[in-house]
């Protein structure tokens, strides 16, 4: 059946398009009948001219062999098949004829198609599309708060952690994550060492997933202590670095030196959308004892509900069991837990950001539309002369009604294809330019739903607008079109104050666009000027991290950084190096109370400990304001001694001098021996009290340090060098995420600055497109006006009388939009506050400023056709009449 | 125009064409000249309405056409009756005597009985 009706069209199809024999054929058979009949008129006596032209009478009179040749035509279906190749000829040819008007039409549906398409993409995948597990719904995070910040979504203790997971019923699995600081691991291979991102982990984490390994087994209670030497690696590390073996669980893989058991393999799909890319999974000690005190919190706790258990029935449960732990731990446990689901968290932070871009997508897809529908009534109107005409001559309304159709589609079809072009190198782009920290990055593609969206707005748009016109000339009636055109009158009133209000919506919209723009420049201006208190400039930055069975000893550590540091200061070019345990600027870490004694009694400040090591001040041009910076000589048999912050000076210490004052942190005292100028702890200049410790002293900890290094060389060579200087210390060492230190910033910055990229993008589209209607209305009114502009000149009119009859209403169009737009921006401003920094969401100067650029871009989109209106030649206009 | 001519009559001109190739292949030409002769002119055919028809029997599979040579050596497509034509035929003609002699029943109505 459908073969048969698929034969059909071809054969159809085949008729119309491909075969010419087809035409050829009907017309030999006409003109054989054509030529019978005249040639038996002739023998029945006639001249034959006249013969020839009773023949033909004969047939049917005026025009009745192409008639039949239609019946025939439609006979075989053929009809409509060619009607539409017509139209679609009639419709390129039309384009060609005019192909400003397509062009401006294909390329704004394209941007509008394509922007939107892109960030839909983004969005559907972040934030519309669920979690990448079975029954995703029931995953949940927990999280540490407190009565001072109740939304804060701090980490738990290991202890805390273990009472919810024996006690609370609501949950069928909970599970601990280390996720607190990147982790890594040096695998030892031929080639020699490669850090792998590992991600330590307790038990019922793969479960809490519903992620079953490929093969082996997943982590059981029993591997949650320490030195349980088993590792889990992700599909790809057991692609890359164990050559695919089906026989690799239960072999050995050396990492920092160490024997680890493989135990299982991951399958491909599993990822973690918290922790990110990881290559293996280790377990993570959750014994009591040691660092898993209860005030030692740094733990990430996931679960999965039961079935029909509420989040807000586990936040009863978990209230409780917080309640008895507060009671048998007064001291230690002092903090609240929350459940939220995980979903919420995981995009929390892009939600707001993916949002505002969407809505700003959907802004310039609306301008377009708009463009769309201004230009289709424009060249509607224009035409109205020619279809009133056709329609006169006898066209069909419905045959003119389909053209129009078929032109507006076709320009619709092209916009379409092209969006999709601008949509796939948009989202290319976009991801290219995606912050790091931007969740489910991965997951972003391309959804058909998307296409099928995108293609919907246009096909409805090319749709609506294409026969808005060609309705109102059936409904006007063509008799009062061709009086009005053959008058030249100044085109209808009502279709004129339509397409004014429309430029002036598309004028608003660009300005609530660029405002939000404009605001969040400002944020990202105010953000590079923080002073950070360091010069970055010439400053490379990266990671040690020494193995626990080489390095088990503090005192062998420290000795490693000591031997490093001098072999990196040695190096010509050099300046100066140092380490610390976290990078300034890189955000807040490592929260810890110091108290000390004071004359008022006991006193205390939060701080943020920093651990470093040699030339850290130097190397980031950090100066000490009073007091001494640490020295070798500060070693584990010295005084312990400490450098407070600026900050932490003024907070703790108000206009007393803190030198020489024990201060006792982490459960040690340390005599303070010197100040530190501030530095900011985040991208936006926080100047959170610090308080540092040289690692000479507290080396017993392991802390992983990063390195500064301020150098006159380039970063490839210096990085060149101080590999060579670490494999000579030890080569079994990486030398872990290097980087520019200018680039730590930046990473930290990345996300403001992509959606800065975007927000301004779709703002510098808006702007072209109003200016792009605002011209096309101006130019439309002045063709439309030629003649009265004629005869204005021509009754003595000067320039400057022309240029205020058409600027006048492109001004007044403007002004109004740009009014409404204000009014819009400061509406609707209030949803960018989570996005700006030190700017109000009302910035006056950012309004001005948008309103100035607007009105400038107007007056260039006004200029041209009134200078076009001032050329008017009188005598030519007057005589065309 | 002497004699005044009529057109076929709605919904015969199928009939006639098949009654007409029923004969042997012509081309439209010859089926029109036919049309007009037998029936004295009365019955003119309307070229508008021969070749789309001839068009539609050939698409239903009634008739098929070729390309032939006329006596005087002209190229013309000929037309001629298929299985199913000769099959449709035969029932339009069942048809038409029916409804003709129920029409000319009607016709000769005087009024009695």
């Amino acid at each position: 059946m459908l073969s048969r009706l698929v034969a059909g069209l071809a054969a159809r199809a085949k008729v119309a398009f491909g075969s010419e024999t087809f035409e050829s054929d009907l017309d030999d058979e006409l003109q054989f009948h054509l030529e019978e009949a005249t040639r038996r008129n002739v023998e029945r006596g006639m001249a034959p001219r006249e013969a020839a032209r009773r023949a033909r009478q004969d047939f049917g009179g005026f025009d009745s062999v192409e008639r039949s040749k239609d019946a025939v035509r439609t006979e075989t279906g053929v009809r409509i098949l060619q009607d539409i190749a017509r139209d679609l000829r009639l419709a390129t040819r039309g384009i060609r004829r005019r192909p400003g008007f397509a062009v401006i039409a294909v390329l704004t549906l394209a941007l509008g198609i394509g922007a939107n398409t892109a960030v839909f993409s983004a969005v559907n995948s972040v934030l519309l599309s669920p979690l990448p597990y079975d029954a995703p719904d029931r995953l949940v995070r927990l999280f540490s708060s407190w009565d001072e910040d109740p939304e804060a979504r701090n980490v738990l203790s290991a202890l805390d952690f273990i009472d919810f997971r024996e006690q609370a019923s609501s949950f069928e699995l909970l599970a601990g994550v280390y996720d607190f600081q990147r982790q890594g691991l040096d695998l030892t291979g031929p080639d020699g060492p490669t850090r792998l991102r590992a991600l330590p982990v307790g038990s019922g984490y793969f479960e809490t997933y519903r992620a079953t390994p490929l093969m082996g087994r997943t982590f059981a209670r029993d591997d949650e202590r320490p030195d349980a030497l088993v590792v889990i690696l992700s599909h790809h590390a057991w692609r890359d670095y164990a050559g695919s073996n089906p026989d690799i669980v239960g072999e050995s893989m050396t990492f920092d030196g160490r024997p680890y058991t493989v135990i299982g393999v991951m399958r491909p799909a599993f990822r973690d959308v918290v922790a990110g890319d990881i290559d293996v999974w280790i377990p993570q000690n959750l014994q009591p004892g040691g660092f898993n005190s209860r005030d030692n919190m740094y733990l990430s706790v996931i679960g999965r509900l039961e079935p029909r258990v509420t989040l807000e029935q586990a936040q009863v449960e978990l209230d409780v069991i917080t309640a008895r732990l507060h009671e048998q731990f007064p001291e230690e446990s002092w903090r609240t837990t929350r459940v939220a689901a995980m979903f919420d968290e995981v995009v929390k932070d892009s939600g707001t950001m993916l949002y505002i871009l969407m809505g700003a997508a959907a802004i310039v897809l609306l301008i377009a539309c708009v463009n769309v529908a201004n230009l289709a009534l424009a060249r509607g109107m224009a035409r109205r002369g020619e279809l009133g005409i056709r329609l006169a001559l006898g066209s069909g309304r419905r045959r003119l009604l389909r053209q129009l159709l078929t032109e507006s589609m076709l320009i619709a079809a092209l916009g379409g294809v092209v969006g999709l072009i601008v949509a796939s190198l948009g989202l290319r782009g976009l991801l290219a330019i995606s912050p790091e920290s931007l969740p489910r990055a991965e997951e972003i593609g391309f959804d058909p739903a998307l296409l099928a969206f995108a293609l919907g707005v246009t096909v409805v748009t090319g749709l609506l607008f294409g026969l808005a016109p060609a309705l109102g000339l059936t409904r006007t009636g063509l008799e009062s079109t061709l009086r009005e055109d053959a008058r030249g009158a100044t085109g209808s009133r009502r279709t004129g104050t339509l397409r004014s209000a429309m430029v002036a919506g598309q004028v608003a919209l660009a300005v609530m666009l660029l405002v939000g723009a404009g605001i969040l420049i400002k944020s990202f201006v105010n953000l590079q000027r923080i002073e950070t208190g360091i010069e970055s400039e010439g400053v490379i930055t990266f990671e040690v991290h020494l193995p626990r069975t080489r390095y088990s000893e503090g005192i062998d550590r420290v000795g490693f950084h000591h031997q490093f540091q001098d072999r990196l200061t040695a190096l010509p070019g050099v300046n100066e190096a140092g380490a610390t345990s976290w990078l300034p600027v890189n955000g807040p870490h490592f929260l810890w109370g110091s108290r000390w004694d004071a004359e008022g009694g006991d006193e205390g400040l939060l701080t943020q400990v920093r651990v470093i090591e040699g030339g850290y001040f130097e190397a980031l041009g950090i100066p000490i304001t009073e007091g001494r910076a640490f020295d070798r000589t500060d070693g584990p048999d010295a005084t312990s001694v400490a450098i407070l912050s600026a900050a932490a000076a003024r907070d703790g210490f108000g206009g007393r001098s803190p030198l020489n004052t024990v201060v006792r942190t982490g459960g040690r005292d340390w005599t303070v021996v010197g100040i530190a100028a501030d530095v900011a702890t985040s991208t936006e200049g926080d100047l959170r009290p610090k308080i540092y410790f040289p690692h000479g002293q507290f080396g017993d900890r392991r802390w992983a340090l990063n390195y500064v290094v301020s150098t006159a060389m380039a970063p490839a060579d210096f990085l060149a060098v101080a590999r060579r200087e670490l494999t000579a210390l030890d080569p079994q060492l990486v030398l872990y995420r290097p980087r520019p230190f200018t680039d730590v910033t930046a990473e930290q910055t990345a996300r403001r600055r992509f959606t800065l990229t975007l927000m301004g993008t779709f703002a510098g589209i808006a702007l072209l497109l109003a200016a792009v209607g605002l011209y096309g209305v101006l130019s439309y009114v002045v063709s439309q006006r030629r003649k009265e502009l004629g005869i204005r000149m021509a009754l003595g009119a000067r320039a400057g009388q022309i240029v205020r009859v058409v600027a006048g209403p492109g001004a007044l169009v403007t002004g109004v939009g740009i009014i409404a737009g204000l009014a819009g921006a400061a509406a609707l401003a209030r949803f960018l506050a989570a996005l700006t920094f030190n700017v109000s969401v009302t910035d006056t100067g950012t309004f001005v400023a948008v309103a100035v650029v607007i009105a400038a871009t107007s007056m260039l989109a006004v200029a041209l056709p009134t200078w076009r209106a001032t050329q008017v030649d009188p005598i030519e206009t007057l005589r065309s009449e | 125009m002497s004699r005044s001519k009529t057109d076929v009559l709605l919904g015969t001109l199928d009939l006639l064409v098949l009654r007409l190739l029923e004969l042997g292949p012509r081309h439209g030409w010859g089926i029109s000249v036919q049309l007009e002769a037998i029936t004295d002119g009365v019955f003119c055919v309307n070229q508008g309405s021969l070749y789309p028809a001839l068009q539609r029997l050939q698409r239903k599979g009634r008739i098929k056409s070729y390309w032939g040579v006329t006596e005087n050596g002209r190229r013309a497509r000929y037309y001629e009756l298929t299985g199913p034509g000769l099959k449709q035929l035969k029932q339009e003609l069942d048809n038409w005597s029916t409804t003709s002699s129920a029409i000319n029943q009607v016709l000769a109505f005087d009024g009695s009985s």
